[in-house]
């Protein structure tokens, strides 16, 4: 009995230990990143681990004053918020008619959002790009919108759909008897219950959106109107790099992105598991 | 309730549709449309604009982006009737989005192309040869140093002006390890060279750092100089003509051999395949390691990043002549790499003001800032300010006035071999295969 626990508890320790290192693995990178980005190049290119010896902002200055880091974060943040609110609010109402009505032409509907999931973005790249031309839409504030609402909706629309499946029908018929119209039973009613597979879909899309680079690189040239991942390339010369810079910069660009994830970590999880045991 | 549903479905249209035209109209008159047609009656007063891609980002240190600010910044001030709007993005960015933007057709007005580009962007008809451009301007065209064209060239016809000419094999060594191995001078020969391998790897150290994650590494910075060493020119330029000549005859096999060979007498850091050409630099500032091979943009790596005592003891080098190879042992993997050319649909005025600019980018005046700024310029700089060289840049200046420009492989291969053949040599340090039968798969590459 007595070695059955001593066995049982040097398990436990092995497998703490293991799960450690794991998350160790994990966060050494964010933390290397942001110490690293105290050092000067000089610091940094003898020895690529060590802690900084004299910790200097100026890397941080730098990334703002010429590296543009302020704005880039200001058009990500505005191009993010608006694409992820669209998303969210055509694919909620698209999700619920698609699982709540039978109509001709429903299935059909479904498959092609569906099959929005399958395209590969650098396939469509010269396509959209000549279309964006025609239609005069290049290098707009708004242009970089478009895309990532059509490719964050397909996802939106799959998730939301198969949750709002798992939403017993007598609710709304309870509603409807109740005399409410079918605006307010799907605002008041239905909206509510989906939040968890809402936050789900906000925060990967969210993600999604703020460190796509293709599109944004393609449909965007003024300076003014790029977003992050683009701005970041500018840190990379021909043939050299000057990393503890890019390191500033990246530590302006994930911070965000790690609030968010922090904020609403409890609820996608929640959102995940929800899906998949019902679904 | 199916009336609601259309409703809803109504308003979400029709939400749509606002914001669809809203983004369409209402920043239009903002932006300024490039093409000019609309107003090309009236020519007077009338500034020509031109938008120029490129990669030299604002954030760099390199002498030569610093060099291209100068000229451009001249120019602007000299030619206020010119206007012109840069699209800057970083270097990897830049290819991925020129290649894209040359699939679509819609090539900015000036830009900057790599060599490998050059027959894709030939036969699509996205650009034209810049002869004519050359010829009428005869004192410009001469300032252009000795091959610089070779990256550039189909038949007889040039499709690029480079601005740069970089050799992308130098050896960087310590004199003060070297001379504690008692080895006194950088060997001339290449049995003098294994011979002072052995003697630092006995004392410890690692003879040479080598950091061939990227792959390229061994094939442009070792293997284009060391090739040409034991093939000699004439053989590559067989190879790059099609004009008969094989990756398996026996001088460019003793040359795979002689890498090997080197790998195998330890002169290597064991995990040359797993870290980059920026380790590779650490390992040799930390003093651990003699020497290593790398391209001239590394010069101002040294200046910046080493630390003092390190920089201090610096020397710079090329392979020794090779006993019985048929190359000329002054001979340095060198080119040009990238180059400016235009949209071949620029016309009249415009492509006029085109030729200005890259005449103000590639001219000797500009060469002189350039080497000023110890970045080496495509075309000879004339007189120039030696002062501002730094030491190792100064050594360098005086080996490429001796050297003679031979081609770097994977600038010139196509890029299928180029694969083969990188990824071959990675397997070939780690003796995972044999010099001949890495031949043998390149040969059937490239045929």
């Amino acid at each position: 009995m007595k070695r059955r626990r001593l066995l049982g508890k040097t398990l436990e320790i092995l497998l703490n230990v293991m799960m450690l290192l794991f998350s160790f693995a994990c966060i050494f990178p964010l933390i290397w990143m942001t110490y690293s980005s105290l050092k000067t190049q000089k610091d940094f290119s003898l020895n690529i681990i060590s802690l900084p010896l004299a910790p200097q902002f100026n890397n941080y200055i730098e990334a703002i004053r010429t590296g543009k880091m302020h704005i880039f974060f200001l058009n990500s943040m505005f191009i993010g918020i608006i694409s992820v609110v669209f998303i969210i609010a055509i694919g909620f109402i698209t999700a619920y008619c698609l699982s709540r009505f039978n109509f001709r032409g429903r299935n059909l509907i479904y498959v092609l959002f569906l099959f929005g999931m399958l395209v590969p973005v650098h396939s469509l790249l010269v396509p959209v790009f000549v279309q964006f031309k025609w239609l005069g839409l290049l290098n707009k504030r708004l242009t970089l919108i478009l895309p990532y609402v059509a490719f964050g909706l397909p996802m939106a629309i799959f998730l939301l759909e198969s949750f709002i499946k798992t939403i017993p029908i007598e609710i709304e018929e309870a509603a409807c008897i109740d005399g409410s119209p079918i605006a307010v039973t799907l605002m008041k009613i239905i909206m509510p219950i989906c939040r968890p597979a809402m936050s789900t879909v906000l925060i990967l899309t969210f993600l999604h959106v703020w460190n796509e680079f293709p599109f944004a690189l393609i449909l965007i040239k003024s300076d003014y109107l790029k977003t992050l991942p683009v701005g970041l390339t500018n840190f990379s010369g021909q043939y050299s790099v000057d990393y503890p810079r890019l390191m500033a910069a990246l530590v302006i660009a994930t911070l965000p992105v790690i609030i968010v994830y922090l904020l609403f970590s409890k609820k996608i999880i929640q959102g995940m598991t929800a899906g998949a045991v019902k679904g | 309730m199916k009336s609601n549903v259309l409703k809803l479905w109504c308003l979400a249209l029709v939400v749509a549709m606002t914001f669809l035209t809203a983004c369409g109209t209402k920043n239009d008159d903002g932006s300024k449309t490039p093409h000019g047609e609309q107003e090309g009656g009236n020519g007077q007063e009338t500034s020509i604009e031109l938008n120029f891609m490129h990669f030299n980002v604002k954030e760099s240190s390199e002498g030569g982006t610093l060099a291209f600010y100068d000229a451009m910044e001249m120019f602007k001030d000299n030619n206020p009737n010119i206007e012109i709007e840069e699209e800057i993005l970083g270097h990897d960015a830049y290819e991925t989005k020129i290649k894209t933007l040359a699939a679509a057709n819609e090539l900015p007005d000036l830009f900057v192309i790599k060599g490998s580009m050059v027959s894709a962007f030939v036969e699509s008809g996205l650009i034209n040869p810049v002869n004519d451009i050359l010829e009428q301007a005869p004192a410009w065209k001469d300032g252009f140093m000795d091959g610089v064209f070779n990256d550039f060239k189909m038949g007889d016809n040039i499709y690029a002006l480079p601005y740069s000419n970089k050799s992308t094999h130098i050896i960087y060594y310590n004199e003060d390890i070297f001379e504690e191995c008692g080895i006194t001078s950088f060997p001339a020969s290449w049995e003098g060279f294994k011979d002072a391998v052995g003697k630092i790897r006995d004392k410890g150290y690692t003879p040479i750092a080598l950091g061939n994650k990227g792959k390229w590494v061994v094939g442009s910075c070792i293997l284009s100089t060391l090739g040409d060493r034991f093939t000699g020119t004439d053989w590559f330029m067989s190879i790059k003509d099609r004009k008969g000549a094989k990756f398996t005859e026996p001088e460019f096999v003793d040359a795979l051999a002689a890498v090997q060979e080197l790998a195998v007498m330890g002169a290597f850091n064991a995990d040359m395949n797993s870290i980059d050409n920026m380790q590779h630099k650490t390992l040799y500032y930390g003093g651990k390691a003699a020497m290593f091979f790398e391209g001239a943009w590394a010069i101002s790596s040294i200046s910046e990043e080493a630390p003092q005592e390190i920089a201090d003891v610096t020397k710079l080098a090329i392979l020794p002549a090779v006993e019985g190879g048929k190359g000329d042992a002054k001979a340095v993997s060198a080119g040009a790499g990238w180059g400016y050319n235009m949209n071949a649909e620029l016309q009249g005025e415009k492509k006029q003001a085109a030729v200005e600019v890259f005449k103000a980018l590639t001219d000797e005046k500009q060469a002189k800032i350039s080497m000023e700024y110890n970045a080496m310029p495509a075309s000879n700089p004339g007189e120039y300010d030696e002062s501002k060289l730094t030491p190792l840049f100064k050594q360098y200046a005086d080996i490429m006035a001796e050297a003679k420009s031979v081609p770097v492989y994977d600038v010139q291969l196509e890029p299928a071999v180029i694969e083969v053949m990188n990824s071959g040599l990675q397997e070939l340090l780690i003796q995972a295969t044999t010099p001949e039968e890495l031949a043998k798969k390149i040969q059937k590459e490239y045929e």
